[in-house]
Formats: C-alpha cells, structure tokens, sequence
C-alpha cells in the first residue's frame, strides 16, 4: 500500500503543478455551472460536452442528423439497411451499416435489432450472417405470425433505419479457429454458420468444416447456392443438405434427423472424436442431435431459438428477477404487477395507480406482460411499461 | 345541488365509468402509426421554428427581424412545453418505443425538471384534480379561486400579484416542488440548492442558456438577442398561464373537499375529472398550441392517450356528458379567461362557498 502511494504520488504532483493555473480558471467556471465530476474526464472537456448540450441538447442533434439523413447519434446506435437479398423463397438477407456509436459485432454473435412498425418499435434477436468491415449481414425467415420477419421480407428497403441493441453470444469464430468443426444448421439457424464460413472463405484455412444443413426442401434454404460454392472452392468445407420433406419420422412426427442407417454417419463416427460440434436450429432441433451426438464428439455447443409462451391460465405463478436488486421474488400471473410486487415485498415508485402519472413506468429487460385494459401484449425487450397497468403473464425480468 | 352537474346514483355513476372505459379502450387499440407520425410532425416544427427563432435573432440589426426570431422563438418554446414536452411526460407516445420520445427519460427546454412536473403535475394535479388540500395546482398555494379556500386580507392584492406570476409563470412552476426550509448552520441559499439539488441546476442551466451563452454566441448582437430569449420567455409564459388557468377555473368549475381524495373509484375519479375541468374552443391551429389544453376535460380523463386523439374523442365524451347531466364546459379562449379574471377578482374579497 504504502509503496504504491510513494510511487504514484510524485507523478501526480508533477501534473498538478502543470497545470494548476488552468485548473484555478477551470474551478472558477465549474463552480458557476455546477459540472458534476464524472470519473477520469478531464474538467475541461466535461464543460465543453455540457457546453454542448446546452447548444445542442442529444434531442436536437439526432433529429437534425435524421432530418438531413446523416446516420450520426449522440448515443443511439443504429444502422442502415444498404442492400436487400432475397435468399430464398422465405427469407431475405439485410446488409447494415452501421453508425459510430456501434461497438461491432463478430461472426457467430448475435444482436437486438429494432424495426417500427405501425409507429411502435419492434425487438427481435438476430445472428449475424456475415461480417465485412463494419458492415454486417442478418437474414430473417419468414415465420408464421411473426410481425418482424414478415414485415422485413415484404418492406425492406435501402434506406431503411435499423436501432441496434445489445450484442451478445459467447460463440464466436474464435472458437473454431485451431480445429475441426462439425456445424449441424436447422434452416434458418444456417445464419451464425455461414457467417463463420464466409470469414474463413478469404483465409488460409486447412482444417476440416462440415456441415449438415437440414431444411423441408433445397429451395427453401437460404444460402444454397453460396454454400455449394464455398464447398467446390474451399477443400476444407464438405457441405450435406438433407431435405426432411421424405425423410423418416419420429413418433412424434417429427423429421428423424438422423436415420440409424446413414453411412453418412457411420463414416463420420470415425472422423468425429476430433470434432468440435455446434449445432444451431429451434429447441427440438437441437435437443435431437444433442442425445444423438453427445456421446460421439468431443464437445457438442449449440444455440437454439424458440418463441416465449404465455401461461396458459391466470394464477399460475411466475417469476419476476429483479435485475438491479439481483433476487427474483413469484407472483400469480393474472393480477396488478403493482399491487403484486409491493405485495411481495419490492419497493417500487408509484403514484396514481390509474396509468396515468407515469411514476411506477420501468424497463422491462424480457417477459410477456399484458395490458389489463385493452388485454394488448406487450412483448417488446428491452421496453418501458407502466406496472400499474399490467399483469405478468410469463417470467420477466424488470430493471429494478 | 349544483345546477350544473346532477348527482348520479352509484349505479349511474357505474355505468358512466363504464362508457368512458369502453371510449378509452376503443381508442386505445386504433393508437399506431397516426400518432406516432403526429408527434414527429410537432417534433419537426419544434426545430425549424427554435432555429428560425435563434438564426433571426442573431440577424436582429435589422429591427424586424428582432420581432420575427422573438415570434419564431416563443412559438418554438411554447410548442416544446405544451404539445410535445406536456403530453410525452405523461407518456402518451411510450408505446412508440422509441428513446426521445419516452416520458420517464424526457427533459424538456423549461425551468422546471420533468422529475419534479411528474411530481407535480402528472401525480398530484392528474390524480387530485381540484382537490383542496391535494391539488397545489389551485391557485398555486397563494391565489385564491374558489369560496372555499381560506381568506386573507393579503388576497385583496391577488390581481395584481397574479399578473405578476403569469409573467414569471415558469418560475412558478418550476418552484412548485422546491423545499424552502433553511437547515441548521447554512445560509437560506446554500439550504435551498441543497434541498433541491436537481432543480437547482436546471435552472442555472436554463438561465446561462438563455441569458449567456446564446446571447455569446450571437457576439455583437448579444443585448438584442437577451432581450430576444427574454421576450420569448415571456411570452410562452404568459401563454402557458391563460391555458392553463382556463382548464380548471372557469364559472363552473368545481373544487372538492379534501375528503374526495378518499373516493378513488373510476367512476368519481371521471366525474371530478369533468366537473374539475374546461375547455375551450377554436380551430386545428388553437389546439395544438395549447397543447390541446384546450380539450382539457379529455385530457384530464384520458391523460395517457396521445393528445392528437383528443378532438374525435370530444363530442363522444361531450354526448355521455349531457346523458348524465354533466356539464360539458367549453366556450372560447375570451369567455372562459374572463370568467378566470372574474374569479381572481371576486375572491379576492371575502367569498362564501354558496356562492361558487
């Protein structure tokens, strides 16, 4: 302790005594506008940001920046839609630029993206399906009811303006870099993969990639044809389509990935221990191949996406995390957020009670909650809503 | 008892809130698109008016110029507070998701922080609305409107002191929520920046803003463009006190014991709403300077439905009303100020609450 003050402390001095002309006329002026002290930020450059927001307060420069089709923002991260791809019959690929205040993304990882539609700001999760630069690629399938994916393979344009949320995903090509890789897609979860493939694609890449890519036929896979010539110019990609429209099933019905007979498989069990195996495709998808692989590879990873469910009935209890607090507290669905939560014991600003003040307004980070009114869902991550207003109708997570 | 307003039996008054709930819920489900593009549209004319406003200022050597920046500035400033920094605090365009238009996070180019308006305004004014005792926004504490507040012979003054806060109607405001208490073995100042630290600074801000560094700015110009930002300021507050005066002291406006505040069934909730509130009448252009204040009664039963919704929702709420032998009180801006200027003058003087 003490050796480190002795060390540090003359360093300090020195730059005091530099500067302690311009710091008294700093003092003068920061006494005058109050400037709170924000960490390291030299006191100088903290009066010119607020000199700043004076003039131009975050508010006006992003609506100037918009209103002259600048992609700048003070703190919002967005991006641009610069290219539209329709891959396959279902899906379209988007190419994004970004703008400054975006921290990057990898192969592999994934990323919130924003879309408004019908004046509300939707929230859906994307991998990444290629990286160039500060460019980047998502590709949406067109599900069933799925307002994001139905409204970016029909109205997507260049031009359009994406909001970027959080990136995350640990799985990323680093991962794969010093070794075999057996990656097994289940449509459209081809996306991390192919994201990874077309990053190794201009590399001097030796080790063995594999890949199964299961969909219900050849022309609804996205990516097809890229994939085949990635396969016919890279010796290192072998590339196996399976197209489950005719292949056996299970007892439930559902397409038997892999069949017992496949000699596809029977010559991979021998190539396999050597393998690192990701797997990438909806719950079932995975759960599939995990029990069928696991026992084969020398590490199975995977990813798999499937919709959040409401409770089926109110009174069902369900769980509330309370981020900021880090404890979780169960509640009934079915009843007033508000009244439950003080009831179980978490403090929570609140007013009128009717909607209306806007006091108890929090984030929810993710969850179904709906509206006791007009029985609307609120689905959106990441989203304010008004508690007093609502009812948990699945496990949320709020910022609180 | 009161001539205007019939007193419902509690399964009238039932069926009354269940009306205006289904009204709201019908509203609520067509919010979208049209209301999102109607904010960005005010958002648009917000700034290109304030920078018509401040770049006409700066050119004020030629005189006129002066008067259109001032014109420019004070319609900027009064579109900021009344339409888009009023209605998205209430939270009326949350559902857009999008961050500048969130009202927990919004901040607005006024005095008072949007902390301490949710406080004032959107709680205690929205949820006590006319409620004495409750609602600080009766006469803000030192007017006396209605024959059931207290006199005093200070109130003889009240006139000329209420024309004196209109000017200064920001301030008021802003001062509202501020507590003046001195604490021990510190100066009345230090007491009151430390009582309200957060308030404290937006007004610096507010006034360096204004009084310095744009003034700085326009170098050579700087008196003009004070005086300019100063004119501006006046303006809006003047404005913003006539609006505002006229949502909840007109003739028949009624104000409630303090023991209504015990009575929070939707029902009573709406009625104290409308009987609580005025509006006034005019054109497209009207509304949305005032905020659509002007559909006060609206506003005041739908806080959270976006304002631009106010004026379809008006003959539908106006039709429930004389259903149910509410009074419905609209008239224009000049009928519903004098009877505001009759009530500050007559209860200046000793009132009795028969008279109201």
């Amino acid at each position: 302790m003490a050796e480190e003050q002795a060390i540090i402390l003359p360093h300090k001095v020195e730059t005091v005594s530099k500067h302690i002309n311009r710091q008294v006329y700093i003092k003068a002026y920061t006494r005058f506008i109050s400037v709170k002290n924000e960490g390291n930020m030299s006191q100088l450059k903290s009066i010119l940001l607020s000199a700043r927001d004076m003039i131009l307060p975050e508010q006006v420069y992003d609506f100037w920046c918009e209103e002259f089709a600048l992609l700048s923002r003070r703190r919002e991260s967005i991006a641009k839609v610069v290219k539209v791809v329709q891959e396959s019959s279902d899906s379209v690929s988007l190419w994004l630029k970004p703008n400054a205040n975006f921290q990057g993304i990898q192969p592999g990882q994934h990323i919130n993206l924003g879309v408004e539609i019908n004046g509300r700001r939707l929230q859906r999760s994307y991998s990444v399906s290629s990286v160039r630069g500060a460019f980047f690629r998502i590709t949406t399938r067109l599900v069933n009811k799925g307002q994001v994916s139905g409204y970016l393979n029909q109205h997507a344009k260049p031009g359009m303006l994406l909001y970027l949320g959080d990136v995350y995903g640990d799985l990323s090509i680093a991962k794969f870099d010093q070794k075999p890789a057996l990656f097994l897609a289940g449509g459209i979860g081809i996306t991390p993969i192919i994201s990874m493939l077309e990053a190794w694609a201009g590399s001097y890449r030796t080790l063995p990639v594999e890949l199964m890519y299961w969909g219900k036929s050849e022309k609804d896979l996205a990516f097809v044809e890229r994939l085949k010539k990635l396969a016919s110019q890279n010796d290192w990609f072998r590339l196996h389509v399976i197209e489950t429209e005719f292949i056996e099933r299970n007892e439930d019905g559902s397409p038997r990935l892999l069949a017992e007979s496949s000699s596809w498989f029977e010559d991979l069990k021998n190539r396999i221990p050597n393998f690192e195996a990701f797997a990438c495709g909806s719950d079932g998808f995975v759960s599939q191949l995990r029990d069928r692989l696991q026992p084969w590879v020398n590490h199975f990873s995977f990813e798999s996406f499937s919709p959040v469910f409401a409770t089926a009935t109110a009174g069902m209890p369900v769980q509330v995390n309370l981020s900021k607090q880090h404890r979780s507290v169960t509640i009934a669905s079915g009843v007033n957020l508000l009244r439950a939560l003080e009831q179980a014991g978490v403090a929570i600003a609140s007013g009128c009670r009717r909607g209306t003040c806007n006091t108890c307004t929090c984030k929810k980070i993710s969850g179904l909650v709906q509206d006791q009114q007009d029985q609307r869902i609120h689905a959106e991550d990441n989203a304010m809503f008004k508690p007093c207003m609502h009812t948990a109708i699945s496990n949320i997570t709020l910022e609180l | 008892m009161n001539p205007n307003y019939r007193t419902l039996s509690e399964s009238e008054i039932e069926s009354f809130a269940e009306e205006i709930d289904q009204l709201k819920v019908s509203v609520k489900k067509r919010i979208g698109t049209e209301d999102a593009h109607y904010i960005r549209k005010i958002n648009r004319a917000v700034r290109y008016s304030g920078v018509l406003g401040r770049g006409f200022l700066f050119l004020s050597f030629l005189p006129w110029l002066w008067f259109v920046g001032v014109a420019f500035l004070a319609l900027s400033k009064i579109l900021d507070n009344m339409e888009l920094g009023h209605n998205v605090i209430h939270g009326q365009f949350d559902f857009m998701g999008d961050p500048h238009y969130q009202g927990k996070n919004y901040e607005w180019d006024i005095m008072a922080t949007s902390e301490n308006w949710r406080e004032t305004h959107n709680f205690k004014h929205h949820t006590y609305t006319n409620i004495e005792g409750h609602d600080e926004d009766i006469g803000y504490g030192f007017i006396r409107m209605f024959a059931g507040q207290p006199w005093s012979k200070w109130h003889i003054l009240q006139p000329l002191y209420t024309l004196a806060f209109a000017l200064v109607f920001q301030w008021g405001v802003a001062l509202q929520n501020v507590r003046f208490e001195k604490l021990a073995g510190k100066g009345w100042l230090p007491s009151l920046v430390h009582n309200n630290p957060n308030q404290w600074s937006k007004m610096k801000w507010q006034v360096i803003k204004d009084y310095v560094v744009f003034p700085l700015l326009a170098g050579p110009m700087f008196l003009y463009v004070l005086a300019g930002n100063a004119m501006a300021n006046t303006i809006r507050n003047l404005w913003t006190f006539t609006i505002i005066f006229c949502g909840h002291f007109t003739e028949k406006a009624v104000m409630f014991p303090s023991s209504a505040i015990n009575e929070t069934r939707s029902g009573h909730w709406y009625l104290r709403q409308i009987q609580g509130s005025s509006n006034i009448s005019g054109g497209k252009w009207f509304h949305i300077l005032s905020g659509n204040l002007s559909h006060q009664i609206e506003h005041h039963l739908f806080p959270e439905i976006p304002a631009n919704r106010y004026a379809e929702l008006a003959p539908r709420v106006r039709e429930i009303c004389n259903r149910y032998g509410q009074s419905y009180n609209t008239g224009r801006l000049s009928k519903q100020f004098g009877q505001v200027w009759y009530r500050i003058f007559r209860h200046a003087f000793p009132s009795k609450a028969t008279e109201c």
